[in-house]
């Protein structure tokens, strides 16, 4: 959605410039891909040595080690490590809860995941555009080639306010698919009412390595900087409609806290545990001084 | 039990009212503000430990409610300030201070003050009241106000130079049906009560003196101060009477007071040439004082037993002669409208009946017909000359409808003005009967307002043959129209504290009374007690005490000696702090069982 986020706004050059300076580099990338820059555990063509074989009818001619025959008297070739791309699947939170408030969690969201997809794209790895609310909906393919970020940029544009959070769901039916293993970055803001748990539960189950992009503000930690929220008010879930009633004073909202903060422990436990990243990003704060705090001295290992 | 600051029915409402408001408010809940929030997930967990508050809910704590309610009650009940009544009777008591001058010895009345406060102590408020009877009567303390308010409306009081009114009291309670059937009336003081008076109370009526005073000591005191012409029969002073009374002894009841102890002094001056003379024991007259206005003041310069009877004050009245100018030609006027034969004849007996009955008058004096300073004129209706003083002006009857028309200065109602001037101008000597008879037209009296003082007549009741001139009443009506016309000031033959003036200038024959001073007094007029009085806001009218009862030391009819003594009912006002301890405490076990959540 245009209005939403605006499609001039996410390309913003100087925004774009800043981050050609940034590399998203892999460990490994899964088998089978397109020669890329991101090393992989395939042998063949390639720049970098790897290692030497036995030679077998039908290896290429090209590749055999004469200085090892000579000395050796064994024709061995020379093995190479193939480099691939890294598939990189953008899953974006597009349920009500990212549009509301005056300065909405999808703007800096959108804007995030551009930002990853410019990267990606320079680096000839391809990228995916997955959105979710409580269906999960393919909006690109993985593809790569500089010349899809255009397109990525106005699907990201055109993602319009849904309905209910379901990302455990939305992860379950992505693991589900049959896409080559790579990077699943999700981006939302984690408040499933199934709760953080089920959440957990079905990013273990996923195959793809994770980098956790949740969207806060300010007033989740500490709900005093909202000026309505104390005394007595009447709370009204944005998804489900739902409503709570609460005495705001310094016990419950001590409580809230304790609570909210077990919620964000919860993540970055799962995050530390299983190897993903999560980056907690301020939506009232500006993207780019985020994503550089990511991308140490301009690369971000995955 | 009854209640210092509210009545029982109030104390009960307020409690039902604080049952109705509590109730009501535990069911009441809040109202909330809706606000749309990302997410409740982590809200619902942290109100499942800590339970809103809802706008109304079941009753369901009976047992914090009537904590609450106990609370309250105790509070409530202290703040309407119970006591419990041990009188145990029905019996209203009513302390009356007297304040008059029989209780103007300090001496008696700071023990009368001393004993007030006392009994008070032992009253219970709500069957108790208590009045101070000075120059007026005072409620100092109503049923169910609290004592403490007294010593403080005490501290300002002191016995006035008055009268007493208990028996004026006594005559009011028993009449206007505001007190119950039983009343105890205590007196605090030496104010006798009224044989009559005590003869009229009713059954349930009782009055008793707490305090039983002494037989007092000597007490000398004016009872009489008045004024009345000068026997000498000049017009322009006046014969002072004064009386004292003696009491204590018999031999100074008998002997009377030393002409020696009697100090007079005229505005602040000595008598002058007037003699103070010994009439009797107890009377004494100031002969020849000057009728200038001045304050004589009369001070009996002995210590005795009431100091406010030793003192007394008299406006003297000022009387100066009325010039009167008598235009020429009055007499042949009216002559000549009679037979010729005796016009001569006429025209001397008119003129001499005005002249002799002017002279005959020591306040008036005759000067000449131009003279500037002459006060009034007598003029006939076709003279010509401006009318530029009050006047008697003789006109025809073919000219005026009425036989006396008398013009006034001011805005006052016309028809008091008629009804006064009938006896200020002597019309009401006239034999108007026989006047009618003889002019064969009625005798009328006409009032209107005009630009000065003026009494017109027919010209022809002068005619002889009509007898007016030589009647009686003729010098009566010239010699009080012509002190009306010149505007001669009112006086009064003395002024007592507790007695009206008006019945006493009415009857006084000592000289007329000018419509302005004695009707802003007012009819019954009475003043309450000794000092100045103002009237119009220039003329001052000195009033003195002048009372029998008090210098006399009457001690009236005899009356039960009996103190109410220490207390007969206890005003448990001491329960208050007992029930604000007690809520305290009810405070402070609600805190607990709320800290330890035993209760919402």
């Amino acid at each position: 959605m245009a209005s939403r986020a605006a499609f001039d706004a996410l390309f913003d050059p100087d925004f774009l410039t800043a981050l050609e300076r940034f590399r998203l580099h892999a460990k490994r990338v899964s088998p089978a891909g397109r020669h890329a820059d991101q090393a992989s555990r395939d042998r063949g063509a390639g720049l970098e040595f790897a290692d030497y074989k036995p030679y077998v009818p039908g290896d290429d001619l090209r590749a055999i080690d004469w200085n090892v025959y000579r000395r050796l008297g064994r024709v061995f070739v020379r093995v190479f490590e193939e480099r691939q791309d890294l598939p990189v699947y953008m899953l974006v939170d597009r349920s009500k809860s990212m549009f509301l408030e005056r300065r909405p969690r999808i703007d800096a969201g959108l804007k995030a995941a551009f930002g990853l997809a410019s990267i990606v794209l320079a680096q000839h790895d391809s990228v995916g555009l997955f959105a979710f609310s409580n269906t999960l909906e393919v909006k690109i393919k993985a593809t790569s080639g500089r010349n899809r970020l255009m397109t990525f940029g106005r699907q990201l544009a055109c993602l319009d306010e849904a309905h209910e959070t379901c990302l455990a769901d939305a992860v379950h039916r992505l693991a589900g698919m049959r896409l080559r293993r790579g990077l699943l970055v999700i981006v939302s803001d984690f408040f499933d009412p199934a709760g953080i748990e089920a959440v957990v539960a079905a990013m273990k189950l996923c195959r793809h390595r994770l980098l956790l992009l949740q969207l806060s503000k300010d007033a989740d930690a500490n709900p005093g900087v909202h000026k309505d929220l104390h005394g007595d008010v009447r709370l009204l879930d944005c998804e489900s409609g739902a409503a709570v009633d609460v005495t705001i004073g310094p016990a419950v909202l001590a409580r809230y806290q304790e609570i909210y903060q077990a919620f964000n422990d919860r993540l970055a436990g799962f995050a530390q545990q299983h190897g993903a990243g999560l980056i907690r990003l301020n939506a009232d704060g500006d993207v780019l001084e985020q994503l550089r705090a990511l991308f140490v001295s301009g690369r971000l290992l995955v | 039990m009854s209640f210092l600051n509210l009545g029982l029915p109030a104390v009960l409402a307020g409690l039902a009212g604080l049952a109705g408001i509590l109730f009501v408010l535990q069911q009441l809940r809040v109202r909330h503000a809706a606000i749309t929030v990302p997410t409740t997930l982590f809200w619902a967990a942290a109100v499942r430990e800590a339970p809103v508050r809802v706008f109304r809910r079941r009753f369901r704590h009976w047992l914090a409610y009537l904590l609450a309610l106990l609370i309250c009650a105790l509070l409530w009940i202290g703040f309407a300030g119970p006591e419990v009544d041990r009188q145990g009777g029905a019996e209203h008591t009513v302390l009356f201070l007297d304040g008059s001058a029989h209780t103007s010895d300090p001496a008696d009345f700071e023990r009368a003050k001393r004993e007030l406060v006392n009994d008070v102590a032992g009253l219970s408020p709500g069957s108790r009241e208590v009045l101070f009877g000075g120059a007026h009567t005072l409620k100092l303390l109503d049923p169910g106000e609290d004592r403490l308010l007294l010593e403080k409306r005490l501290a300002s009081l002191a016995p006035e130079a008055s009268p007493s009114r208990l028996d004026e009291q006594l005559r009011l309670m028993t009449r206007n049906g505001a007190y119950p059937e039983t009343v105890r009336v205590v007196v605090y003081g030496r104010a006798p009560v009224g044989d009559r008076t005590l003869a009229e109370l009713p059954a349930g009526f009782s009055v008793s003196r707490a305090v039983g005073y002494a037989p007092a000591a000597v007490n000398h005191g004016i009872t009489a101060l008045g004024v009345g012409p000068a026997a000498s029969g000049a017009w322009d002073r006046v014969d002072v009477q004064i009386g004292i009374t003696s009491s204590g002894g018999s031999s100074v009841a008998a002997d009377g007071l030393p002409i020696g102890d009697l100090q007079i002094g005229i505005g602040g001056r000595d008598t002058g040439d007037a003699v103070l003379t010994r009439v009797s024991a107890d009377r004494f007259v100031l002969r020849d004082v000057l009728a200038d206005g001045a304050t004589l003041e009369v001070r009996i310069d002995v210590a005795d037993k009431l100091p406010l009877d030793n003192v007394a004050r008299l406006t003297l009245p000022e009387r100066s002669r009325v010039r009167v100018a008598v235009a020429g030609g009055v007499g042949s006027a009216i002559a000549s409208t009679v037979d010729s034969t005796i016009g001569s004849t006429v025209d001397a007996t008119i003129d001499s009946a005005i002249h002799n009955a002017i002279r005959a008058d020591k306040g008036l004096e005759l000067v000449a017909e131009d003279a500037d300073d002459a006060d009034v004129i007598v003029r006939l209706a076709s003279d010509t000359r401006p009318i530029d003083r009050p006047a008697i002006t003789l006109r025809p009857m073919a000219d005026q409808d009425t036989a006396f028309e008398i013009a006034y200065v001011g805005e006052r109602d016309t028809r008091q003005v008629l009804e006064a001037s009938v006896a200020r101008l002597g019309l009401d000597q006239i034999d108007a009967m026989a006047l009618a008879s003889a002019v064969d037209r009625p005798i009328g009296v006409a009032v209107f307002e005009g630009a000065e003082r003026q009494v017109s007549i027919w010209s022809e009741l002068l005619q002889p043959n009509y007898n007016f001139v030589h009647s009686r009443s003729f010098p009566l009506f010239l010699s009080k129209s012509l002190r009306w016309l010149a505007g001669e000031q009112a006086w009064y033959a003395y002024l007592a504290a507790g007695r009206t003036v008006t019945e006493q200038s009415a009857r006084s024959s000592l000289g007329p009374a000018d419509d302005g001073a004695l009707e802003t007094l007012g009819a019954d007029y009475l003043p309450a007690r000794a000092g100045t009085v103002t009237v119009d806001g220039d003329a001052d009218w000195q009033v003195s005490l002048l009372s029998e009862a008090v210098s006399g030391l009457s001690a009236g009819a005899a009356v039960e000696t009996s103190a109410l003594g220490t207390a007969v009912g206890v005003p448990l006002t001491g329960l208050v702090p007992w029930l604000i301890l007690a809520a305290l405490l009810l405070f402070g076990i609600e805190w607990y069982l709320y800290q330890r959540g035993l209760m919402p």
